[in-house]
């Protein structure tokens, strides 16, 4: 029974926690105008490769509708920008521009600084042991 | 300047697993007239009380008119309805309909179903572990909601 109750709220304290990580972020973020989680996670997502906009929606889980707003937001603002695809001219692609870039790299320091406040709520051993737990359901989720 | 490294970041372990459980969740639930988990969201936040529109967009953490809209197709498609509230006659509250009740009852089980899922990728002992370790950091006053 008690199993039972366990197994019933991973999923949410693994929400919740997400959540609440977000949401201290952002609070950090609004420094930086207008920079949400979500448009961080998109100039984090083009910082490794140009993508379409439907990947983007793919990945971040943001439905099209909402995706091509936020793109435009982000368009406008010259973080990001749209170019025809050299393999296939009737597509799009989304790239990150020098000015995104710049951004990007002024966030880092806050992005990995709450990180670190989390993972400082843990000694070494519990740390490892955090890590190795969650890396493992993250392994297992998407084989 | 340091090398930030994902595979070290809580975060980004977070938001992946999060992101990965919601894709499977929306997959299942796709057969259901509900469109997204985040519509899930909103009907399991109302089941417990109705709530302000500004509210449900810091509980969810979708921007304003994101949360508009997403209502707005809530409301048409008679899972939630809005009215003034009593308290305070120029404000609106969004409330479950009976309809949205049905749904999310319906819907439920799956959504167990996926959470158990996730619980049986580890063991008993390391499930024990993990939970006690992720309390420490939901009941951080930083992260409490």
């Amino acid at each position: 029974m008690k199993e039972k109750k366990l197994n019933k709220s991973l999923g949410n304290l693994l929400h919740n926690i997400n959540v609440s990580m977000k949401k201290k972020l952002e609070q950090e973020l609004s420094d930086f105008d207008l920079i949400t989680s979500n448009q961080f996670g998109v100039l984090s997502l083009l910082s490794k490769k140009s993508i379409s906009q439907k990947e983007i929606s793919n990945a971040t889980l943001i439905d099209e509708p909402s995706t091509t707003r936020l793109l435009d937001r982000m368009i406008k603002r010259d973080l990001i920008g749209k170019k025809r695809s050299k393999e296939d001219k009737r597509k799009h692609i989304v790239y990150i521009t020098d000015n995104g870039k710049n951004l990007l790299q002024n966030i880092m320091p806050i992005v990995t600084q709450n990180n670190n406040y989390v993972t400082e709520l843990f000694d070494e051993d519990e740390q490892e042991t955090l890590f190795q737990l969650l890396n493992k359901i993250n392994a297992k989720l998407r084989s | 300047m340091e090398k930030y490294q994902f595979s070290k970041s809580l975060g980004h372990l977070f938001h992946n697993i999060n992101l990965t459980m919601r894709k499977r969740l929306e997959k299942e639930i796709a057969g259901f007239n509900l469109a997204t988990s985040h519509q899930f969201g909103v009907l399991l936040l109302l089941s417990k009380k109705n709530m302000s529109q500004k509210e449900i967009s810091n509980a969810t953490l979708a921007d304003e008119p994101s949360t508009t809209r997403m209502l707005d197709r809530m409301i048409k498609k008679g899972l939630i309805g809005k009215e003034r509230s009593k308290e305070d006659k120029r404000k609106h509250v969004v409330y479950i309909t009976e309809k949205g009740q049905n749904l999310l009852q319906d819907i439920m089980p799956i959504v167990i179903k996926n959470n158990n899922y996730v619980a049986s990728l580890l063991d008993e002992e390391e499930l024990e572990i993990l939970f006690k370790l992720l309390n420490k950091i939901n009941n951080n006053s930083s992260f409490s909601q």
